[in-house]
């Protein structure tokens, strides 16, 4: 690891606390505070990534997995109750780890959000997706997903979305629209994002079972012929 | 160039300053004078920049901003002055209800302000600004921002491809159609996956990753951008040294106590406050009634 990252993660794990007392201490917008906290949590994959120098090889492969997911979003504009886009993310993970999965899932909110408009969910959508790539390329690392099965990817991508992208975004709206959230007066918004969640799990549940074996098999294929990523 | 307005030409820099200053400010502050100043202006700058699409939105914000006011004293019954009390002694305080009008008007501003970030920093103005930073992922997004039009294309030449032999399910059941879904899907992937490894190879021909890594740009940092730069650094640290002095101090909950213009510090930081976020939309006005004056003499 270089010097330079070094100094920056190390930045990181001194500001996150130094956050914390400065928003007990001033009266802070939780939100402010929340959302640089994801931030932060999200700067060491990024510094490590363009830390490693990756090869163009890696560059364009990550690039050609995020546009597949932006393009999966961008296409059903017109079926806004269809969202296959976090299924896409985890076959990513699962074909290329648990990296390529962060920065896929990252990337993909970040540049779908150039076409459906930023706005103060961005980073909590980044650092959700970002996950679900991360943890669908570590079950597979695991063993635990094959990824030519059904069953299990099914009920992984059913299981992330419903306790990490749904209530991270969930916590975004609570700590945007609350002014002092406890869990006594946020419940409601999570109950309330539950058929959303549920409907978005059930998406990605759908996305994995009909793509996750023939899109694995054309991602394997692309690995062992350019002996990529291994 | 439909959006070109005066401020949209300045520097990506200067544009992304702007916004982040003026959005954390409008979330940092709670003095009403403040959250006024900040709802004025956004709704100000977003009409200069949209023009009257913007118009549409209200509706819309209003709802917003009615349904954060109530949520508010609904899940949160602290503070002293008790307005009524309903459900067995649930209490509707008038201190909570207060932070209800606070948080919607943080909410309803910060909606404009991103609503005018869309409209103004395009994918390659943020390129511009993180490609120095961060060179791998701003190529990644760049690539990306190609691939992804280009990808549409080519689907939709697979799928008259298939039509024409018969095989696009047209007149299937759903699962004809979905069996044609996948099959695009799967020979997109493969072709993007070839393609980009080619790209990739070619890029490591022509070596890429040997030497330091330089950017194309359109946008100049000239003496109007350096100019502009100062003044919102110093018009922030005005808002910011007032701020820390108690200018915005308030307290809503248990009791509502508020600092107003009789301290000197929350008159400076207000007027340096709404300076700083009007300094966009008077530059966009400005040009607007020079290039009217402009061709009215033609």
């Amino acid at each position: 690891m270089s010097k330079k990252s070094l100094i920056t993660i190390l930045t990181t794990l001194i500001l996150a606390p130094a956050l914390i007392v400065l928003t007990w201490k001033f009266n802070i917008h939780y939100y402010i505070t929340g959302t640089l906290m994801v931030i932060l949590c999200m700067i060491p994959f990024f510094i490590s990534f363009e830390d490693r120098k990756p090869e163009a090889r890696e560059l364009v492969v990550i690039a050609v997995l995020v546009a597949l997911s932006v393009a999966s979003r961008a296409a059903f504009i017109a079926v806004p109750m269809f969202k296959p886009v976090i299924g896409m993310i985890m076959i990513a993970g699962f074909a290329f780890g648990s990296q390529a999965g962060f920065l896929t899932g990252a990337m993909t909110a970040l540049i779908s959000n150039f076409i459906f408009g930023q706005g103060a969910w961005t980073p909590w959508q980044m650092f959700s997706w970002g996950l679900s790539g991360l943890i669908a390329g570590f079950l597979s690392k695991k063993g635990l997903v094959t990824g030519n099965g059904r069953v299990k990817e099914a009920i992984s991508g059913f299981l992330i979305v419903l306790l990490v992208v749904g209530p991270a975004l969930d916590t975004s709206s609570v700590l945007t629209m609350l002014a002092k959230p406890t869990l006594k007066s946020a419940w409601p918004f999570y109950v309330s994002g539950f058929p959303a969640n549920i409907s978005l799990a059930i998406c990605t549940v759908l996305t994995l079972v009909f793509l996750s074996k023939p899109m694995l098999e054309k991602l394997n294929r692309i690995k062992l012929k350019y002996g990529m990523m291994e | 160039m439909e959006n070109a307005t005066r401020f949209s030409q300045y520097n990506p820099i200067i544009n992304f300053t702007f916004f982040i200053g003026a959005i954390c400010c409008s979330m940092l502050f709670m003095h009403p004078a403040y959250l006024v100043a900040s709802i004025f202006m956004s709704l100000a700058f977003n009409l200069s920049t949209k023009g009257l699409k913007s118009l549409k939105m209200i509706g819309f914000l209003l709802l917003v901003f009615a349904f954060v006011t109530v949520i508010n004293p609904i899940l949160n019954t602290a503070g002293n002055t008790v307005l009524f009390t309903y459900f067995n002694d649930r209490s509707f305080t008038l201190e909570a209800l207060t932070y209800g009008f606070v948080f919607a008007s943080i909410f309803v501003s910060v909606i404009l302000w991103f609503s005018s970030y869309n409209a103004i920093m395009t994918s390659d103005k943020f390129v511009y600004i993180f490609g120095p930073v961060l060179p791998a992922i701003s190529m990644i997004i760049s690539m990306v921002m190609r691939f992804v039009p280009n990808y549409s294309t080519k689907a939709k030449q697979i799928s008259t491809a298939r039509q024409c032999i018969g095989l696009a399910g047209e007149n299937g059941d759903k699962k004809d159609r979905l069996k044609n879904a996948e099959s695009i899907l799967s020979s997109l992937t493969s072709w993007a996956f070839e393609g980009g490894i080619s790209t990739a190879d070619s890029m490591r021909s022509r070596g890429y990753g040997t030497g330091k890594r330089t950017n194309y740009s359109i946008y100049r940092f000239d003496y109007h951008d350096l100019s502009l730069l100062i003044t919102m650094i110093l018009l922030l640290g005005i808002v910011a040294f007032c701020s820390i002095s108690g200018a915005t101090k308030v307290e809503y909950l248990p009791e509502i106590s508020i600092n107003w213009f009789d301290n000197i510090y929350t008159l400076v930081g207000f007027i340096a406050y709404v300076l700083f976020l009007s300094l966009p939309t008077i530059l966009n006005i400005k040009e607007e009634i020079t290039w009217r004056i402009l061709r009215s003499r033609i």
